[in-house]
């Protein structure tokens, strides 16, 4: 191509643009403009008062102003319709004063406008109304047309249709000025019906026995997931006095692995029938091999008592403990033995595992060699049980008795830490342990992973 | 004590931002402060309740033990035992 000719083609081109913009922007300001101008002399926008689509062209270019362009002439006609209405308006005032022989202004003579207009409407309304009356009457071989009906309910308020009326009229006036409305029977009735509903709920109807059929909300449980009222959302926090009845736990228990099955028969003594013994030895397995190995070699024992046998049974328990009341398990340091209800392992047990609790005392004992345990000379358990004392941020204790001591926190975190949530109303989680006291977490962690690998 | 909600992340449950409500103890009664109706209810009957805990019994030397025993509301221990339970409510005092 000729570069000539090319020059000239873009210039051309640049121009046609230059120029297009310059008519945009004209028409863009000029529009503005006018707005502004109709804002100011409080016009309409007619574009604003066209529902249909229809009619939106022409009021696109109506509002445009049609004095510019001359061919819509729509905004201009409402704009002359709307001056008009209020001339007719005053002219027919002046002439219903000059009438009356009063001066249309006074507060008596609108008062007397207001109620015409109203009794006008309400002549519209019922209209049809009557209609439909006049026709009901003629089945029934009454004489009287819609208006006599008027003229009656109005000379006689004792006849049979104005007893029908829902609502009497409070003051002779008003009877007077309003025409009586006649509803069509189906409408009385629901308007009876409606006023019925209204007593019943300051009354309330008598209330009839459920049937067997119909699901009590109490007794039906869960009505809708969403129901946070009974307890699927939120814990159901009961009080904890009440008496449980503790089932029997007889979740099916897996085989255990060969070397731990003979870890845990060399630390239990009891009778290895019964179901409590191979609880007592899954429980014990959450320690881990390692763990077992290095209680057994200490010489930890743990005796399970015989059923139905509280744990005074036991002759060491009944001589340091008396009369005391306890309850699940105890540990006796001095003979490094753990002694266990039967009915602590048989049976679901609550808030916590008095196994896997009282065996962390025995483990904390092996851990602290022949110098106490291990727990009160630990740098990490003394500091985290410090930081709980002290309501440290990220530090909590389970319950007053995980912070009785230092070796009681640290059996309580090992048995958050084993705990599988399988207890009733399990006071601390190992999820808990994990949120609420990271420190002692991590700390029972890396111990167990150091000794059981 | 101001109460705040427990707020599930990829690190664990934390206390969330704005508080829930508060609850005091002056040595009898305890006053609760929650504006969510519901709630403070559920709490009202947590700290009206008597609490069944856990109490040490024996010692280090000798036997480590424990029985449970039940506390009655207007007591510090009740107090303590209640604000401990408060996780299963999703509250932490802050």
């Amino acid at each position: 191509m000729d570069p000539l000719y090319q020059l000239i083609y873009q210039s051309t081109q640049q121009r046609m643009t230059e120029n297009t913009q310059k008519s945009s922007d004209l028409l863009r300001i000029q529009k503005k403009e006018l707005k502004e101008k109709s804002s100011r002399a409080n016009e309409l926008d007619s574009a604003e008062l066209s529902p249909d689509l229809n009619s939106m062209g022409e009021d696109l270019m109506g509002s445009m102003d049609p004095d510019m362009f001359g061919r819509s002439n729509s905004a201009e006609r409402f704009k002359r319709a709307w001056e008009e209405e209020p001339e007719e308006r005053k002219e027919q005032d002046e002439e219903e004063g000059e009438e009356e022989g009063e001066p249309g202004g006074t507060a008596e003579a609108l008062a007397e406008e207001k109620r015409r207009s109203e009794s006008e409407r309400s002549q519209l309304e019922s209209i049809p109304e009557s209609k439909s009356d006049s026709r009901s009457d003629s089945e029934s071989d009454s004489e009287s047309d819609s208006s006599e009906t008027e003229s009656d309910s109005e000379s006689e308020p004792d006849s049979d249709e104005a007893e029908e009326e829902p609502e009497e009229p409070n003051s002779e006036a008003e009877a007077e000025d309003l025409p009586t409305v006649v509803l069509e029977p189906d409408v009385l009735d629901r308007s009876q019906a409606s006023l019925e509903a209204t007593d019943t709920v300051e009354a309330p109807a008598p209330v009839e026995a459920p049937s067997e059929e119909k699901l009590e909300p109490a007794a039906s449980g869960f009505t809708s997931l969403l129901d946070q009222g009974s307890g699927f959302l939120r814990s159901d926090v009961k009080a904890d006095t009440a008496e449980l009845v503790l089932e029997p736990d007889d979740l099916p228990l897996p085989e255990l692995p060969p070397g731990l099955a003979d870890l845990t028969a060399r630390l239990i003594s009891g009778d290895s029938s019964r179901p409590g013994y191979r609880r007592l030895a899954h429980l014990l397995s959450r320690f881990g091999a390692g763990v077992l190995r290095m209680a057994l070699r200490e010489k930890v024992q743990v005796y399970l008592l015989p059923p139905g046998n509280r744990l005074h049974a036991h002759p060491l328990v009944a001589n340091l403990l008396e009369d005391e009341e306890v309850e699940g398990a105890v540990y006796i340091p001095e003979k490094r033995t753990m002694v266990v209800e039967d009915s602590c392992v048989a049976r679901v047990p609550r808030g916590f595992h008095p196994v896997l609790y009282y065996f962390a005392h025995a483990f904390d004992h092996v851990l602290g060699g022949g110098e106490g345990y291990a727990s009160l000379k630990s740098a990490a358990v003394v500091a985290s049980y410090e930081s709980c004392r002290q309501s440290l941020a990220g530090h909590r204790f389970a319950d007053d008795l995980a912070g009785a001591s230092p070796v009681h926190y640290f059996a309580q975190a090992v048995e958050s830490y084993l705990g599988e949530n399988d207890s009733l109303e399990p006071l601390w989680s190992r999820d808990d342990l994990y949120d609420f006291d990271r420190s002692i977490y991590d700390y029972v962690d890396y111990l167990f992973r150091r000794i059981n690998r | 004590m101001v109460l705040y909600p427990l707020r599930s992340g990829n690190e664990g449950r934390k206390a969330g931002e704005f508080p829930v409500g508060q609850i005091h103890f002056d040595g009898q009664t305890v006053s609760i402060e929650c504006p969510d109706r519901d709630l403070l209810a559920r709490l009202r009957e947590l700290f009206a309740q008597p609490r069944r805990v856990r109490a040490v019994r024996g010692d280090q030397e000798q036997v480590m033990a424990h029985t449970w025993i039940t506390l009655e509301p207007g007591t510090e221990q009740h107090f303590s035992a209640c604000v401990a339970r408060l996780h299963h409510f999703g509250l932490v005092p802050g």
